[in-house]
């Protein structure tokens, strides 16, 4: 019963603390804007705006004003969900309409990447055991292929399964599939999986999480419950996982923030319109209410999830002293 | 860790750290115009005794542009490294010795820098200014000096709780230099190298990125192993060479950075014990 | 408590320090010292014996300016210690040193015995040039028997090896202080003996000792005045040679002596026994102003005072020479069957 009280006030402090972190990066947000060289309105927008687009911006903003003043401003817009309208993008569309679905299609790319590397850790650490001299070879070569940045192995990638596809249609006559050649934009759903096998096989991401997997598994049968069991006569299995679904739970959560960052690059290969994709061409096309808007959801995202794994590690915590006690 | 494989991979990755240094300083001062370099008599020649890597699309040869191409992230990188090290060094020292508001303040700008997803801060950074490298490589570090501070603050709080930094004080040194000296310069630098290598491969990884999406990195027709790789786009399979010995090369380099900060680091940590 | 017919070195006066507390945290203050009186004489050798948590170690770093205090005076050689300005400080602080506890610990694994020693050297005698410091480096790495180890880093060296590296980085300084935290503590016999011959030897008329121990069998062969602290206060105050059952007067101190001796005797004594059973038998509120081994006290329930001693700190009474002791129970009448 304490247990439970303490553990709410304890996701109730987390909560208000992840609430000023998230006015207090929004302001360095913000900062960031009003730190633009000459007039912000014009830093901030397409050349040849009309002026009165350039005043409505201006007031939504809050660029009249002085730094904290127009951060009021513009947060008491924001905090309501209302980024504004998308300039040039999707002109006419709120900022939230373009890239909420945009947003929700990259969480699932983020979020289905990052589970298969978890699932791909676990079979990889169950495959090899305790470390030894002989994987070294072996975990040596896949920590090199692996750290490849995302969009190096999404062109190589491509390049390669262009090369396959190809020769494939040539010999037997095939119709070419939807998505040939990558990249190009398609319905097709096969373009995600490609972009998920990349995240997963890029920017040091996989090696990185079954590095931490395996330090688990092995740290939890080591352990001496676990013995306890044993000699009971007991089946391990069952505790075993029981005990480690919490850390391979924060083990996801912790680096969905690494994929999030190399989601953005190979969105953009892969042209799939995703936050990633809708970030970088509304920064191309200074659609700045569409980037801002995304910046502050990306950076809403990285908190959550800093939220989910501080309280993922706070019950490991807890459980640890209800063992040891 | 078996000592063999783990020297083995100190002299791989430090080899290519060290040639990766080499040819940084070389390619500052070997002359090069883009312009010049163009030919259209060898169009994609494949690799051959003069061109070791062949030429591209424009006939310019390959391993020439891949020297030049390091001058993109080579100072860049070094400076973001550099930058990351030494404001997180400070910082960590600080946060991790001092008690009292000031203190607070700066764990809490820490926390809130280390909340903004890098490359998404750096993309609406280029949307407002017009950007440079050596910005986007000195914004680069400063996003890292969240994760550098908080390593060294671990490291201070764990010499504290020990009585190191009291028995120094004990002995006469004073607090600055106790926390400079001693522990950062002469505990941490095993930490600091990881986190430079570390800092230095995310620069190469920001520019080889941006450049290879065109707009805010290096542009055409100076040369970047990111838009080296973009070349891809164009060929469609007419030759592999022009865009495949930068991609190697951005791996290469990037995982021996990597892996010899992790290498030097942990044999470091060892003499330290 | 004055260190009689020597000139005073140290004198702390009413220092309180306490810890916890604080705005929003919930656990009490624990007051680590209580209003403690403690003089250091010139060249003199002081044991502090208590259990742990009894604050010895925070008085040690409190005459040193190691640590706050919440309110009392210290001063060393004259000087306020805590009033002190950086330069005053910095001066003060090659007069008096500390070994610590863990000193292997903060040995630098990259350094040399000889460049530490270097390191110190520069730092507390800027007069010296190089030659200058060579020879000093010979001279003190001499006298803690190190000559031979001087090119060695800490890896290499044994636990006692390392602890005379800190005492020849300390006697750098010629301090006129030290204050030793357990400097036994973790030693095997032999080096327990190098330890203490070493201190012994290093002492000169102008050196002064400040020994922070629970180890008896130490501070008898090196001390000449043993303080006895508990709880954050001093309630004794011996001079070496009365230290033992028969000496010595605080039931507190009977008690650790006791212990001390069934340890070194294997002797079976009920005595030890007899007045922890009378410690349980009676339950009294003990107020922070009583006296802080009032909970645990035979001698006080057997002559009737528990509620005097539960709720009024007892003053320090002169029990003979250079001897002091707080406890009501000597000026009660029957206290001598206890003693």
């Amino acid at each position: 019963m304490s247990g439970a009280a303490s553990f709410l006030a304890l996701a109730g402090r987390r909560i208000a603390a992840s609430l000023l972190l998230l006015v207090g990066a929004s302001f360095l947000i913000y900062f960031t804007i009003r730190s633009a060289p000459g007039d912000a309105v014009d830093a901030i927008t397409p050349m040849g705006t009309p002026p009165e687009i350039k005043e409505k911006l201006a007031a939504e903003f809050g660029l009249d004003q002085g730094v904290l003043g127009g951060y009021g401003v513009w947060l008491s817009r924001s905090a309501t969900g209302d980024f504004g309208e998308s300039l040039v993008f999707a002109p006419g569309q709120t900022v939230m309409e373009v890239a909420g679905p945009a947003f929700e299609k990259t969480l699932l790319l983020s979020g289905g990447a990052l589970f298969a590397t978890v699932v791909l850790s676990i079979l990889l650490a169950l495959l090899l055991g305790e470390p030894s001299a002989r994987q070294q070879g072996l975990t040596g070569a896949l920590y090199f292929i692996t750290s490849a940045p995302g969009f190096v192995s999404a062109v190589v990638f491509s390049a390669a399964v262009n090369a396959g596809v190809q020769r494939f249609v040539e010999q037997a006559g095939h119709e070419t599939p939807a998505w040939y050649p990558i990249p190009i934009y398609s319905d097709s759903i096969v373009p995600y999986f490609f972009a998920g096998f990349v995240l997963v096989m890029g920017d040091g991401l996989l090696m990185d999480t079954f590095n931490a997997v395996r330090a688990e598994i092995l740290g939890v049968r080591g352990a001496q419950f676990i013995s306890a069991v044993r000699a009971r006569g007991a089946s391990v299995t069952p505790h075993l996982w029981l005990n480690l679904a919490i850390p391979i739970f924060s083990a996801f959560v912790s680096r969905l923030p690494v994929v999030l960052g190399g989601v953005v690059i190979v969105e953009y290969v892969f042209t799939l319109d995703g936050a990633g994709y809708l970030l970088l061409e509304a920064s191309k096309q200074r659609d700045f209410p569409v980037v801002v808007g995304l910046s502050v959801l990306f950076t809403l995202a990285v908190i959550v999830v800093g939220l989910l794994s501080d309280v993922a590690r706070s019950v490991i915590d807890q459980r640890e002293v209800a063992r040891d006690g | 860790m078996t000592a063999k494989w783990s020297d083995l991979g100190l002299r791989l990755s430090g080899a290519v750290v060290v040639a990766v240094m080499v040819v940084g300083l070389v390619a500052l001062v070997i002359p090069y115009d883009p312009a010049d370099a163009v030919s259209y008599d060898s169009l994609l020649n494949p690799p051959s005794a003069a061109h070791w890597l062949g030429t591209d699309g424009q006939g310019r040869d390959v391993l020439m542009r891949l020297v030049k191409g390091t001058e993109a992230f080579f100072l860049p990188g070094l400076m973001g490294g550099l930058i990351a090290v030494v404001l997180g060094g400070l910082a960590g020292a600080y946060t991790g010795y001092a008690s009292g508001p000031l203190r607070s303040a700066l764990v809490g700008l820490l926390q809130l820098v280390d909340t903004l997803p890098r490359l998404v801060f750096i993309i609406l950074l280029c949307t407002i200014r017009n950007p440079s490298i050596p910005l986007i490589a000195v914004v680069a570090g400063l996003l890292f000096v969240p994760t550098v501070a908080t390593v060294v603050r671990r490291k201070v709080e764990a010499l504290a709780s020990e009585d190191y930094i009291l028995a120094h004080i004990a002995h006469g040194f004073t607090p600055a230099r106790i926390l400079l000296h001693h522990i950062l310069w002469l505990q941490c630098w095993p930490l600091l190298v990881r986190q430079a290598a570390f800092v230095f491969g995310y620069v190469l990884f920001v520019e080889t990125g941006l450049s290879y999406l065109g707009d805010y990195g290096v542009q055409e027709p100076d040369p970047s192993w990111g838009n080296m790789v973009a070349q891809v786009k164009d060929l469609a399979g007419a030759g592999a060479w022009p865009w495949l010995a930068p991609a190697v090369a951005i791996v290469v380099t990037i995982a021996s950075f990597l892996a010899f900060g992790n290498l030097v680091a942990r044999k470091g940590e060892e003499a330290l014990r | 408590m004055s260190a009689e017919g020597r000139a005073p070195l140290v004198e702390a006066r009413g220092v309180v320090k306490t810890y916890g507390g604080g705005l929003f945290r919930r656990q009490g203050v624990t007051r680590a010292l209580d209003d403690v009186d403690l003089d250091i004489g010139v060249g003199e050798v002081v044991a502090l014996i208590g259990e742990s948590g009894s604050g010895k170690t925070t008085l040690g770093k409190v005459l040193l300016r190691l640590t706050s205090v919440d309110s009392g005076r210290v001063t060393f050689e004259g000087q306020d210690v805590f009033a002190a300005g950086a330069a005053a400080l910095r001066q003060m602080r090659r007069r008096f040193q500390m070994v610590f506890q863990n000193q292997a610990a903060n040995l630098h694994p990259k350094m040399t015995v000889r460049e530490m020693m270097d390191e110190s050297i520069r730092l507390h005698r800027p007069e010296l040039d190089d030659a200058g410091r060579t020879a000093l480096t010979s001279t003190l790495l001499e006298r803690v028997g190190l000559s031979a180890r001087a090119d060695q880093r800490p890896a290499s060296l044994s636990g006692g090896e390392k602890r005379r590296v800190g005492l020849a980085r300390i006697l750098a300084t010629k301090p006129r202080l030290i204050v030793a935290d357990e400097p036994t503590s973790g030693l095997d016999a032999a080096i327990k003996q190098q330890t203490i011959t070493l201190l012994k030897h290093l002492k000169d008329a102008d050196l002064a000792y400040l020994l922070i121990s629970h180890d008896l069998g130490l501070v008898r062969k090196i001390s000449e005045r043993v303080v006895v602290m508990l709880k954050g206060r001093i309630i004794e105050d011996v001079p070496v040679e009365r230290l033992g059952v028969s000496g010595t007067h605080h039931p507190y101190t009977l008690r650790l002596m006791q212990a001390a001796e069934l340890l070194e005797d294997h002797a079976p004594s009920t005595e030890g026994e007899v007045t922890r059973a009378g410690a349980a038998a009676e339950r009294v509120e003990v107020t922070s102003a009583g006296c802080v081994y009032a909970g645990d006290c035979a001698l006080a329930r057997r002559l009737g005072i528990l509620s005097k001693c539960a709720s009024e700190r007892p003053q320090f009474v002169d029990v003979g020479e250079r001897h002091r002791v707080a406890c009501f129970g000597l000026t009660e009448p029957g206290r001598e069957s206890n003693v």
